[in-house]
């Protein structure tokens, strides 16, 4: 009976500290904090079988739940909280600790899963116009890929989806960063109203680092995106012909995050943006920095896998 | 000097330069215009004469077709990317025309848009073309040829926003992007597939890889149903329509269906897939063309429909064919476009000299159609252009 009942006790843990999550992140409340991840910890270790797949939904899903959290908090910060990757990492975790037998019942389940809650990140980031939420989702996406890679059991799908963890998590952290730059500049309601901002005008290194941040996470070679992508569709490839649908997550992602560059910097300048200053010397550096982390990952990328 | 040098001054020459440019104008230290307008006609030059000497070597058939492999670029979780160049009979026509039309359009561009503020972006973005083309036409694997094909793609979309204060380029970009990035779903997944089957796949499999490479050849070639993004692209400004739209990105898809003629012979439907998709991009073009007000956009259609005859050829098996047909297409188009934004004053000029008007060109096919079915088909073509279906 203790078998039964105390993986479903934790599954259910998990759902509800997940779903709260979003509460618990918007209020100062570290203590709530720490449970959360202890729970997730917990319920990955505990749980068996089925409830691998099902704690790698919730997992995945996790971001989802925290779109209103990103919009209203503080973009940076909650960009590295809410990357989607613990999830993968503790669901990778669980695989290995499950006997192989359950383990390998269970990784064709995560993977399906996993692909499922990247394409649905992507078209729900598809469909959002407010940058903060696009991110989440985009986010979400790159979480929900990365477990996928970690999932399928090969060494090229896991050394993908590491190589994507990377890449993804510094080149949304970049995104998040500029946007929150824009946001200081010219206010929270200026930033969501939609349409082309044309930014770029008095704005263009900020224009370039947007660029070059969602073009790595789009997989442009040379940036680490690009290795990232290659090896995880390898490794989906070889785990099952269900990897055929990485590439479509990813273009519709890409296109996702490009649209958003669009959006912001191309167009007629908006009057509330004229005169906004362009990269600050200590923004510039600190991009630069997270840009060249990106492009020393993309022409190295050995160096920075296993 | 080795086939090694030889076959990585076109790639790394036009990229190096893309990275000072891009790195000067990140530092506020741009060069001067006559300087960037110097340095990347020089760098062409140069790639010229390195083409050139690749075509020599291969001409005097010592060694075979010249190729050098570079190592491993990567090497993690049991996978390896090895870097390799050749310069077999394919690559040489393609590399040296592109060499060529760059140069050409580098020397046209210097004047065309001296003191233009996007001077120094379009040098950026040229030489970063320039590099993506070298590598995409001279690369051994498909893997390879995707990195050149993505930068290709990017410079494509950036330029095609070049004149991004107005929301129309923007629009045009965005639609480009949606279309190149449905291509890039193709041929990635092709490419891994192809790995996948260690490079020589059979039955089903060739088929399944034959058709992705189908759907990447035809977004990036616009063939239909993705033919709207070319016209929306003449968006940018006239040289980069020319080396792009005209000329070189355009039968980057023509290429790899050439490039991947192993594959498709060994897959079954894919070359009468093909044809059909040709034949009816070939069709639309020409009777959407017909529509068309201004210079650029007719110039746009009437590439969409050489395309769609290329593509029937390659479908048919001419592949010698093809390449003379892409060979002579880009050059042909290349100066129409450069010539597109003085074609009034050629336009008086020639009328001038022929002492009167001449007669519309087409007139006598059009006659062998009845007048209400004109009419029809013109209609019909203004509907497709109107609705962006074409």
């Amino acid at each position: 009976m203790n078998e039964a009942i105390l993986p479903a006790l934790h599954a259910a843990l998990t759902f509800g500290v997940l779903l709260s999550a979003p509460r618990i992140l918007l209020t100062p409340r570290w203590i709530a904090g720490v449970l959360w991840i202890g729970a997730c910890v917990a319920a990955a270790h505990l749980s068996r079988g089925f409830e691998a797949a099902a704690f790698a939904w919730a997992a995945a899903f996790a971001p989802f739940l925290a779109a209103r959290v990103f919009e209203r908090g503080i973009l940076p910060p909650l960009a590295l909280l809410l990357n989607g990757h613990l999830g993968a990492l503790l669901v990778s975790r669980l695989l290995l600790s499950l006997p192989a037998d359950a383990a390998a019942a269970a990784r064709p389940r995560v993977v399906f899963l996993a692909l499922l809650a990247a394409a649905a990140a992507v078209a729900l980031a598809f469909v959002e116009s407010r940058p903060g939420r696009v991110l989440v989702r985009l986010m979400a996406g790159h979480g929900a890929l990365s477990l996928a890679g970690l999932a399928c059991g090969n060494a090229a799908g896991a050394a993908g989806a590491l190589a994507l963890w990377q890449s993804a998590a510094v080149a949304t952290v970049m995104l998040a960063c500029i946007c929150a730059g824009i946001e200081a500049r010219i206010g929270r309601e200026t930033l969501n109203r939609g349409g082309f901002l044309g930014l770029a005008a008095s704005a263009p290194r900020l224009a370039v680092f947007f660029a070059l941040a969602a073009l790595a996470l789009a997989g442009l070679p040379l940036t680490m995106g690009f290795p990232a992508a290659e090896l995880l569709l390898r490794g989906l490839l070889e785990a099952g012909p269900a990897g055929l649908a990485a590439p479509a997550i990813g273009a519709l992602g890409a296109f996702v995050a490009l649209r958003l560059f669009a959006a912001l910097f191309w167009g007629r300048p908006l009057d509330a943006a004229r005169g906004m200053p362009d990269a600050l010397p200590r923004e510039r550096w600190v991009l630069g920095a997270a840009l060249l982390y990106l492009v020393i990952g993309g022409l190295f990328p050995s160096a920075l896998l296993p | 000097m080795s086939d090694g040098l030889l076959l990585a001054l076109p790639v790394v020459l036009p990229g190096a330069l893309f990275a000072a440019f891009g790195a000067c104008w990140l530092l506020d230290a741009r060069p001067s215009e006559k300087s960037a307008g110097r340095l990347t006609t020089a760098c062409w030059g140069v790639v010229m004469l390195a083409v050139g000497a690749l075509a020599a070597r291969a001409a005097s058939g010592a060694g075979g077709a010249p190729r050098a492999e570079y190592g491993d670029w990567l090497t993690a979780g049991g996978q390896h990317f090895t870097i390799a160049l050749r310069a077999d009979v394919l690559s040489l026509v393609m590399l040296s025309l592109s060499a060529v039309l760059i140069w050409i359009v580098a020397v046209f561009s210097r004047r065309y848009m001296h003191r233009d503020p996007g001077f120094h972006r379009f040098f950026t973005l040229l030489n970063l073309f320039g590099a993506g083309t070298m590598l995409l036409f001279a690369a051994e694997s498909f893997e390879l040829l995707a990195v050149g094909w993505e930068f290709v793609g990017a410079a494509s979309v950036l330029l095609v926003a070049f004149y991004q204060e107005r929301e129309a380029p923007a629009r045009g970009a965005l639609r480009v992007l949606a279309a190149y990035r449905l291509g890039d779903i193709g041929l990635f997944a092709g490419a891994a597939l192809l790995h996948h089957h260690h490079g020589a796949p059979s039955g089903t499999a060739a088929t399944a890889v034959g058709g992705l490479f189908l759907l990447a050849a035809m977004a990036k070639s616009a063939q239909a149903p993705f033919s709207g993004w070319l016209p929306r692209a003449m968006e940018g400004p006239t040289p980069s329509s020319a080396i792009f739209y005209g000329a070189l990105s355009v039968h980057a898809g023509a290429y790899l269906l050439l490039r991947a003629r192993p594959i498709l012979d060994a897959s079954a439907r894919v070359p009468e897939a093909i044809i059909a998709v040709g034949a009816l991009t070939a069709l639309q073009g020409a009777l959407v063309g017909r529509t068309c007000p201004d210079a650029k956009t007719s110039l746009a259609y009437a590439t969409v429909t050489q395309l769609g005859l290329i593509f029937v050829e390659i479908g048919l098996g001419f592949d010698r064919l093809a390449l003379w047909h892409i060979a002579g297409h880009a050059v042909l188009r290349t100066a129409q476009f450069l010539a597109a934004p003085s074609l009034l004053h050629d336009h008086h000029l020639l009328h001038s000299a022929a002492g009167g008007h001449l007669p519309a060109a087409g007139a006598p096919f059009a006659r062998l159609i009845p007048r209400p079915l004109q009419d029809w088909l013109y209609g019909f073509a203004l509907d497709l252009r109107g609705r962006g279906l074409s």
